[in-house]
Parts: structure tokens; sequence; C-alpha cells
């Protein structure tokens, strides 16, 4: 028999919050964290909104209790949030051989290559920021300050990174190979990714509209998310509390351009498809959906598409949260994860902000006001990326 | 416990001749340089010109080898698409921060931040073959290659029919090799002609591609018996890593004597060697042992090459004599292990056998 897998804790820091109930309270209350950009050093500071955590490296090395030598600021998000994951699952010692640990980051070390690469341009001399700058490099700072030993890795699959992370976890446990996964992904603002996304011509310079006629693009943000994955064995040997089940997954590829998505959305549609399958529930029975909704004209009127064709007319309650946190990259899968566990547990239907006319090709309306006491039992959550990787996560109410 | 998994076609593009299916370490070019660089005239017409010209070296190393290791196995349809990459699409990547610098930000052209994310090669081949399977990237240094294997292994668990194709690729650029020249990780010049003979520190970078078709069913063309992977992370000394080895290999209801060959990732760096040395010295005396970095280079994914030397060998049930380390007699290999380790943090283990 597979394993079932449950998820017993969960940390998160973005520009909304430092760690879940934070997160929590600034959803409730409504406060976005999109906002003027004042510690990412940019051209670009007045121009655009970010959803920018407004500590320094300095801070957040304080924060994290560790040695802010040679950590970037990818590794101390990705271990504030990984260590607030830990201690909600109290989880003690992770050394052992059955546990794991699983990141993705898209930025990596370029947050901090990014500073030093023009100087070495005119010197060739220092370049020693190579050390930090592969995706690995976060993911072992991570791994040694929580004290994880065995089964490290790292994805990158663009925006869908982190919650591959989280699928690739829920499969080594539901196959017997571990029994513990700690699983997400770290992002942060960089001057690259700005400037790449500025050339794509996908920022919004005001406040982000998904699913909006007159949306002009996404909002960046940063952050890191980490859920404690952990077997039925496990969970029931130590009496765990559980947050919920991972009751499906789904990953395919768009296959149709590097980084615009298909006209049918069918990457998202076959995504969708699979993770409904494999949790072995009616599609009528997802509650809310937490959908990628980027914000950008592609995204969002291809991943509406895929939700009409799953769907049909009863599409149940969605929203984007990129329109409170920005789009978190890599981390943006497990960011949104932990939103989707916040409203399964709380009875939360999240609004989409700054929505106020549907896309005429589409005609589909995402949640515009806070449903509290909502009865949900699944929640869908959707993540696409560049290189038409597309994935969905369904999470069930225990 | 593994199910049966077969390497059933196999590619490898890298600074030797390797492309060439004939190819097996008879000439070895030896460019005496402190980095390896493929030349590409090798597979060239593997990709139409109006598709690899929009392609960076790296994606034309991986599609190529890729759509090549498909036509080895004879298949068509791939269950799954997974790539380990350790350092990604490194050149475009370089092009778009360089711009950004010196523009100051100002009017870039998206091309090379578009091919920038490291899951470029796995989404270039998904789109090359209308494939909308399973699609994923590692990028985890020395664990890159490994990572991707073993996620393999677990979706023909899952499902013994599935063809996944699984590849490690890495490309050193002229932007990476000043970059790690200057933080001390390349072998100094005057030092790349003898590799191992002294005792000297560096590495000579390499870069290339090496892609497999793998499944839980053995066919006409299959090259041998996937048994098992490890990682181990960061071992603090050998005894941590003689523990992991002896129990890998009773995981694998081997002993030790019936490893006849293995074949060990020395770098040339002789901090980074020094473990590995010191079990091929005790541990492993009796063992046939083979080096291949220095005829590859080494990067986060040498351990490809490893793997496709060892699939070629049981195929043609052949050791060529060059890579042979020690005077233990050949014979025909059986079940080859690949001990491998990248800047001495990311130690790994595969086995691979006759069938």
């Amino acid at each position: 028999m597979p394993q079932k897998v449950f998820v017993t804790g969960m940390g998160i820091i973005s520009s909304i919050g430092n760690n879940c109930s934070q997160n929590f309270k600034s959803i409730v209350e409504i406060t976005p964290g999109i906002s003027d950009i004042e510690i990412l050093e940019t051209v670009y500071r007045k121009k655009f909104k970010a959803g920018e955590i407004k500590y320094s490296n300095k801070q957040l090395a304080e924060m994290a209790s560790g040695n802010s030598d040679n950590l970037t600021r990818t590794a101390l998000l990705g271990m504030i949030a990984a260590a607030e994951a830990m201690a909600h699952a109290q989880i003690k010692n992770f050394s052992d051989d059955k546990t794991g640990f699983i990141s993705s980051t898209t930025v990596a070390g370029m947050c901090r290559t990014e500073l030093l690469y023009g100087d070495f341009l005119q010197s060739k001399i220092n370049g020693s920021f190579i050390e930090t700058n592969d995706c690995g490099d976060s993911t072992e700072c991570i791994a040694d300050f929580l004290g994880i030993k065995n089964n490290i890795t790292t994805i990158s699959t663009a925006c869908s990174s982190s919650a591959n992370a989280i699928i690739h976890g829920s499969r080594l446990i539901k196959s017997g190979k571990l029994n513990r996964v700690v699983a997400g992904g770290t992002d942060v603002l960089s001057k690259f990714t700005l400037n790449g996304f500025h050339s794509l011509q996908i920022l919004d310079e005001d406040w982000c509209k998904p699913f909006d006629e007159n949306r002009k693009g996404l909002n960046l943000g940063e952050g890191a998310a980490y859920l404690v994955l952990e077997s039925e064995d496990q969970v029931l040997k130590e009496g765990k509390k559980i947050l919920c089940e991972i009751k499906g997954y789904g990953n395919a590829n768009d296959a149709y351009h590097q980084t615009a998505s298909s006209p049918e959305g069918t990457g998202a549609f076959l995504a969708m498809q699979e993770a409904i399958q494999t949790s072995g529930i009616n599609p009528g029975e997802i509650n809310y959906i937490n959908a990628h909704g980027t914000g950008t004209m592609n995204n969002d009127l291809t991943e509406g598409i895929a939700l009409k064709k799953i769907f049909g007319k009863n599409i149940p309650a969605f929203s984007s949260t990129k329109s409170f946190t920005g789009h978190t990259l890599a981390a943006a899968g497990a960011v949104e994860a932990v939103f989707s566990i916040l409203a399964l547990t709380n009875g939360l239907v999240i609004p989409n902000l700054n929505f106020s006319d549907p896309i005429s090709a589409l005609d589909i309306i995402p949640e515009k006001k806070m449903v509290h006491h909502a009865d949900l039992k699944y929640v869908l959550s959707n993540s696409f990326g560049f290189g038409g990787n597309c994935s969905s996560l369904i999470f069930g109410k225990v | 416990m593994n199910p049966a998994v077969y390497i059933n076609g196999t590619r490898c593009i890298s600074v030797q001749d390797t492309f060439d299916r004939n190819w097996f370490f008879g000439e070895i070019r030896n460019p005496g340089k402190n980095f390896l660089q493929v030349s590409e005239d090798a597979f060239k017409n593997a990709i139409a010109a109006n598709l690899s010209r929009r392609m960076s070296k790296m994606v034309r190393m991986g599609v190529a080898s890729a759509m090549s290791a498909m036509n080895d196995a004879a298949i068509e349809k791939l269950s799954a698409i997974i790539v380990g990459t350790g350092n990604g699409c490194f050149e475009d990547s370089l092009k778009f921060l360089k711009s950004m610098i010196e523009n100051e930000e100002k009017l870039l052209s998206p091309a090379t931040f578009i091919q920038s994310t490291h899951n470029t090669v796995a989404a270039q081949i998904a789109l090359l073959l209308k494939c909308y399977a399973y699609n994923f990237t590692y990028v985890h240094r020395g664990f890159s290659f490994e990572n991707a294997l073993q996620d393999a292994v677990s979706q023909i668990a899952e499902d013994k029919n599935k063809n996944i194709l699984v590849g490690g690729v890495d490309e050193i650029p002229a932007a990476y090799l000043e970059l790690i020249d200057s933080a001390g990780w390349l072998k100094k010049q005057a030092d790349a002609e003898n590799y191992f003979s002294n005792d000297t520190g560096g590495v000579i970078a390499g870069e290339g591609s090496s892609f497999f078709i793998l499944s839980g069913i053995k066919s006409l063309s299959s090259y041998a018996q996937l048994k098992e992977i490890r990682t181990i992370y960061n071992p603090s000394d050998t005894g941590e890593l003689r523990l992991t080895i002896e129990k890998f290999l009773s995981d694998s209801q081997l002993q030790l004597s019936s490893i006849d060959t293995v074949i060990l990732g020395l770098s040339g760096d002789a901090q980074s060697d020094n473990k590995i040395k010191f079990l091929g010295e005790n541990y492993f005396k009796n063992n046939l042992q083979l080096s291949f970095k220095n005829y590859f280079g080494e990067s986060p994914i040498a351990v490809s090459f490893a793997l496709w030397m060892a699939a070629v060998m049981i195929r043609k049930k052949e050791i060529p004599e060059a890579l042979c380390m020690n005077n233990v007699r050949r014979k025909e290999p059986e079940n080859i292990l690949v001990f491998n380790q990248y800047r001495d943090k990311n130690y790994s283990l595969i086995l691979l056998s006759k069938c």
C-alpha cells in the first residue's frame, strides 16, 4: 500500500509577514505587501512596485540567528522559513537517513553575483562569489543550518519549482523511500529578474490585477516557504498533529514556447487533470483554487481557458494571492501551498485583489471578497513556469 | 528494493569523440589545457540549422545527445524528461547580466534572459518532441545527475513500461572559466599536463552532455542494468564513506569482491581527491580501478560520463587499458561501481551490472 502523505508543519517569510501567523493576519486583514522598492538597489525603484521583504540582509541574518558570513539573501530567507516549519512540526533531529530536504530556487546566488560582477569584469580578480552563485548553495546552507544530512536536492523548473519540490517529496514518501521531507523553495528580488521580466514587458507599474480584463503584468515578489511532509506511519507512530493531506499532484509540460503558454492552456489543463486523477476525487469536490494568476495577459487567459476545460461552468471559488505577495518565482508554489493550507484549515476563501472587470474572452470572475466559515474539503493550487513546466497540487482536509 | 531498470540507449557529447558510436578510447584527445571545451563539429548536423541558431551551446549539446540517445534505443515517445545540471545556462545568464551592468539596466533585449533559466534544456527537448509528459530539472551541484537518475528509477518503480529520458549537461563558457580561475578552482596551466602525478591544487574543467533512455523492460538495445544509486553529502571522513559503501553493497546483495571494476571520480585536485584516493589505496586495493576525469574534465555532471563509459564497457565486454589506474587483471565487466566526488562535498555511488 502506498503511504499517505501528511503535512505536519510549515514555515514562511514573505512581504506580508515573517512567519505563518503574520502571513495569516495580513491575509485576514487584507493587507497586501506590494509597495515601492526600498531594499533592492535598482534604477527602477520609483517605477516598479514589488512584494519586497523590508529587511536588509544583516537584519535577516539576525532573525535567522545564524552567521551572515557568505550567506546570500536566498539562503537567509530559506533558513528562516525552513526553521519555522521544523519547529512547527516539533522535529528536533533531522539527521537520520529517512529524512530529506528538497529545496528550489531560480535566482539562487545571482542576488550576490549581480552586485560583484561589474567589478570583476574590470579587475578579473576576486571571482570567489562563484561559490554562492549556483542553485545548490542556498540548499546546502539551509540543510547545514537545520542539521539535515541525507537526501538533499535542489529543483529548478522556473516558477513551478517549489510546487515540484512538494511533488517530489510526496512521491518519495508515498513510495516508502523516505519518512519525512522538508520541501519548498526560496527566491529573492534581484536586479537580474526585475530587468529580465521588464525586458519581456510583463511587469505592471501599478498593483497587479490578476484575471482582470485590463491587467498589465505581474509584480515581482520575494519569499521562502517550506512544508514538513511525513508518512502516515511516521505520523501515527509519533501521534503527530496533522495540518492536511497531500491528496494529489500533477506535472506536465506545455511543449509550446520557452516563455509563453499555449493558447489552449494544454500544460495547465494536463497538470490539473493529473492532480485530480491522483487524488481520486471529482473536480466538483474542489472548493477553492489558489490560481497561478500572475496578472500577465498570457497566463491569466490560458489558465482561465484550462480552468473552464476542467470545471466547465462550475468553476470553484478561485483567486490569485499574488495580488498580496507579488510573484515569488521559485518560492511561489510553496508560498501558495502555505496559503492554501491556511485557507483549508481556517475555512477561508482568500480574495483576489484589484479585480474589477472579467476577461471578456473568458467571462470568469475570481473571488473578490473574503469568505469566512467556508466549508472547504479540497484546495487546488497551480504553479506554471517558463519552459512550459506546469504543476498542480491538491490539499485535502483531514 | 529498486525495480529492474535497464539502460536501453545512450549518447554522450564530450571533449572526446564520444558522439561517434564507434569511438571507444581509441584515439584520445589530450589538449594539455586546464579546460576541455567541446567542439561542435561532430554533432552540428544533429539539429536543424534554423533551430540550433537560436540555441546556446548548452542547449545544443543537451538536445543533440538526448535525441541521439532516443535513436539509439529506437524509441519515439517518452514518459518523462529529467535533466540534471549544476550550473544551468551559465553563458546566457552572464550575457544578460553583463549587458544589464553595462547598459545600467536600460534597453535590454530579453533573448538571453529567456534562455537563462535552469530548465531550458528539458524545456527545449519537450518543445521539439511535443512531449507533454513529466518534466523535471535537478540543479544540485554534484548531485544534479544522480538526483535525476534516482527520479527516473522511481518513475519506473511506478510503471516498468515507461521510457524515461534522463541526462546531465553543463557548459564551461569563457565567462565561467575566468570566474573559477580567479576563485582558484582551476589547475595552473603548467600543472595541467600531469593530471594525477603531482599533488597540485585545482581541476581541469570539462563540459558536455550524456543522455540515457531508462526502462523497466529489457530490450535488444539494452546496455546494462542500473542497480542502485546513493548520494552522500559532506562526509566527515573516510570511515563514514566506507560504512556507506559497505551498506550500499549489502543493500545491493553484493560482496566487494564481486565488484570487478571501480570508476573513481578523482578530479586532479589533491585536496578534494584525498578521501577517494585513500579508499582506493586501501578499501578498493584489490579491485580494478579506472579514472575518467583526466579524459573528460571536472564538472558537476562529470559522473554522467562515467555512467556512459560503464554502460558501453558492459555492452562491449571490454575495458580500455588507457583508463586503468592499477594492475588488477582486467576481465569482462559484470558489476561496475562508480564512486564519485564533486568538490569533496557531494559524493555518490552508482552500481551498474551486466544484463
